[in-house]
């Protein structure tokens, strides 16, 4: 299991978990402290004790979205709260930009969520005697704001997510979906750096769901924050992620680039959820490519590296020869022929490639 | 198997029952009716205990730290015990209050006294207080319910001031009016208070709903004489009566309020970065608004209840002329005063929509329902 990303290693993590624990109940600090760092939830739910994280440890870094996933009960909005700390961890160390976070007194961390945090809820938590402005505009004001300069940037929030004109409705008069676009403008009204967005599409109707993360990647496309996503949808986490941490039980069963799930689940648990995904849609060029061949070797056509196998998919396999992939300055990089693409797209989903 | 367990639990009731039955019959049979045997008639052990509290009341009251308090009267230094003179200070302070209330609504110099002298009133003929006339209390009050819900409730709150003023019972319904004025703010303080207390201390609410349930079922007459004895009669006593009274209900409902707020909302206002006072005033009470609404109806229904049983211990008001009309068995007077409180309690009702955008359909209802209780509950008292 990796738990950092190769390429960003030596800059310091935006959050960074170091063996997370947190166990519900009466006596959990002394089970806790009992168990020795070997906390096993069957026997401390004996005890009375419910484990919700169980050793979590990970880094995430500037601009990259994890998606943590996992079936209710599974510790993932535990864990989301830990880190923004509206439950207190058992145990482990969280550093926010290399600050400790767990050792902040009250007033730091007031501090530290009306500047760099935001958060999305799944059941959306809008304040119901506020208008939508007045909700965008309410963190703001919380932190001190004029009046003016909030309404003018909850204004700009409104156009962002696009609930232009309705900015006078109240909650109650809005569509789920509107309803979670005023949740999502007001978790961004402050600028926050971390983004924490808990099942926020899981109460939408299916439509509307994929629709809303159309807009979520758009939005992430222009604002680049730090993303820390929960859901219950494998296809979600699939669509969205950068990285994908698989919970159960309050552990992390992997944590890794969708694609490598994909390929190479780590347990039986992960294998359950991969084993229906159509591994086109998920898989890029790259992860199936052949090593280099020689120039008279291959046809005309040149794919990037970095395309996904379903884009491609049709036009390579008019072509007779193998295909050039290409890394994003042209050069050959890799092969591809016509039977490993026929292998993806038809073949045993459980087979290696 | 299933069955099997289920028929067992049967009979185990069954057994059970026959049980009780058995024990009971055998009590029956074998207790001797006699007066000296304790199994018939437990003596009363403690029988003692209300002079006992008698006493103590009355050494609290009248022997208990005696403390050198100016009277400015005979110019002199006097003796009086604590605890007389913080009730009767508060006391003072709230018949102030209600006082000021009274005569803005219908006129008089006691309030011009306190702050100057009698003999500066009596050389002085333009100092009195002129009473409200009531076409502008009916008006304001037509006013108030258009602006509120339109004109349905404009005409209803026509009708009702019109009815009280007809009638002939405007300066009573008025007197009760200025104390329920003062006795509903002050318990809808301090019910919003001791329910965000209990909201936020889990202490605080294991002790405090023991005394709630005990407060509201106890007999709204036995608040009077504590209160009397210790702040003495008068409006006073009947605004303390009726505050303790018509508490409860809004600390419960300002608790179930709370309570019912889903967490996410709490944690969307904590990752807002609100502080602690924040929270509560931005975020929890106005989510709560619906059930504290519905606590200050209910203080103010309490309040009017009130405010006529008070009349026992001195408040004056419709209260004062029910019980007069009572005692002489008028029976038409005793209706008319009744229908008078009603039209009060009607219009004292609009005070819940002040905090509310739409009036919701459980106010009206609330409203009407309450209006016929008070209305039997006169007659029943006649």
């Amino acid at each position: 299991m990796s738990t950092t990303s190769p390429v960003k290693s030596k800059v310091t993590p935006v959050i960074k978990c170091e063996s997370i624990y947190k166990i519900f109940g009466p006596n959990a600090a002394k089970m806790f402290k009992g168990a020795n760092g070997n906390v096993d939830s069957q026997a401390f739910q004996k005890a009375g004790c419910v484990v919700g994280v169980n050793n979590a440890s990970f880094e995430l870094f500037e601009g990259e979205m994890l998606v943590v996933m996992g079936l209710s009960g599974s510790g993932k909005s535990t864990l989301l709260r830990c880190i923004s700390r509206l439950t207190e961890a058992t145990s482990g160390k969280i550093f926010i930009n290399g600050k400790d976070l767990l050792s902040m007194n009250n007033k730091e961390l007031i501090e530290i969520r009306r500047n760099k945090m935001g958060m999305v809820f799944q059941s959306f938590a809008l304040l119901p005697h506020k208008t939508v402005l007045e909700n965008i505009a309410f963190p703001l004001q919380i932190k001190g704001s004029t009046t003016d300069k909030s309404i003018s940037r909850a204004m700009e929030m409104v156009g962002l997510v696009g609930l232009a004109g309705r900015e006078n409705y109240f909650p109650r008069e809005l569509s789920g979906g509107q309803q979670q676009r005023v949740g999502i403008a007001r978790s961004l009204a402050v600028e926050p750096d971390i983004w924490f967005l808990d099942e926020p599409f899981s109460a939408l109707d299916p439509l509307i769901r994929k629709e809303m993360q159309d807009e979520f990647l758009r939005l992430q496309g222009v604002l680049n924050k730090t993303i820390l996503f929960i859901t219950h949808d494998f296809d979600e986490a699939l669509r969205l992620a950068d990285r994908i941490a698989i919970m159960k039980d309050g552990i992390i069963e992997q944590l890794d680039t969708p694609a490598n799930i994909v390929l190479n689940p780590a347990t039986e648990y992960v294998r359950k959820f991969t084993q229906d995904v159509p591994r086109e849609k998920v898989l890029k060029i790259e992860a199936i490519m052949g090593p280099i061949k020689k120039m008279d070797e291959l046809g005309e056509l040149r794919v990037s590296k970095d395309s996904l196998i379903e884009v491609v998919a049709e036009s390579v396999l008019s072509q007779a020869d193998p295909v050039g992939v290409t890394n994003s300055s042209g050069d050959i990089v890799g092969s591809l022929d016509n039977l490993t693409v026929i292998k993806v797209l038809f073949g045993d989903k459980n087979s290696k490639i | 198997m299933l069955k099997i367990n289920k028929d067992g639990i049967k009979n185990k009731k069954a057994i059970q029952f026959l049980l009780i039955l058995v024990i009971f019959f055998a009590l029956c049979f074998f207790v001797e009716p006699s007066e000296n045997n304790p199994f018939w008639r437990l003596p009363p052990l403690i029988a003692g205990l209300p002079y006992a509290i008698n006493d103590f009341v009355g050494y609290l009251m009248y022997d208990f730290m005696p403390i050198e308090i100016y009277d400015p009267d005979i110019e002199e230094y006097e003796k009086s015990p604590l605890v007389k003179e913080l009730t009767r200070s508060l006391s003072s302070g709230i018949l102030f209050c209600i006082q000021f209330i009274r005569e803005i609504l219908v006129g008089g110099v006691k309030t011009i006294v306190s702050f100057t002298s009698w003999d500066f009133v009596r050389d002085n003929k333009w100092a009195y207080w002129p009473a409200l006339p009531w076409t502008f209390v009916c008006s304001a009050a037509i006013v108030l319910g258009y602006s509120l819900n339109g004109l349905k409730l404009a005409c209803l709150a026509g009708v009702a001031t019109l009815y009280i003023a007809i009638f002939g019972q405007w300066e009573p319904a008025m007197q009760t009016l200025s104390l329920v004025l003062i006795a509903a703010p002050i318990s809808f303080a301090i019910g919003l208070f001791f329910g965000v207390v209990a909201y936020k201390s889990r202490t605080a609410e294991l002790v405090l709903l023991p005394l709630l349930n005990v407060a509201q079922t106890m007999p709204q007459f036995s608040y009077l004489v504590p209160a009397m004895v210790f702040f003495g009669l008068g409006d006073h006593a009947g605004a303390i009566a009726t505050i303790i009274f018509a508490t409860p209900p809004m600390i419960r409902l300002t608790l179930l309020g709370l309570k019912k707020i889903p967490p996410e909302v709490t944690e969307a206002g904590l990752m807002s970065g609100c502080n602690d006072w924040q929270l509560m005033t931005r975020v929890l009470i106005p989510t709560a608004r619906r059930d504290i609404l519905i606590g200050v109806n209910q203080v103010i229904m309490q309040c009017l209840a009130m405010a006529v049983i008070a009349s026992f211990i001195g408040a004056k008001g419709l209260g004062f002329n029910l019980l007069l009309a009572l005692n002489s068995l008028k029976v038409g007077a005793t209706v008319l005063i009744s229908l008078s409180n009603s039209s009060l309690r009607i219009k004292s009702s609009f005070s819940d929509n002040f905090f509310s955008f739409k009036v919701s359909s459980i106010e009206h209802h609330s409203l009407s329902i309450l209006s016929i209780n008070d209305l039997l509950f006169a007659l029943d008292t006649g």
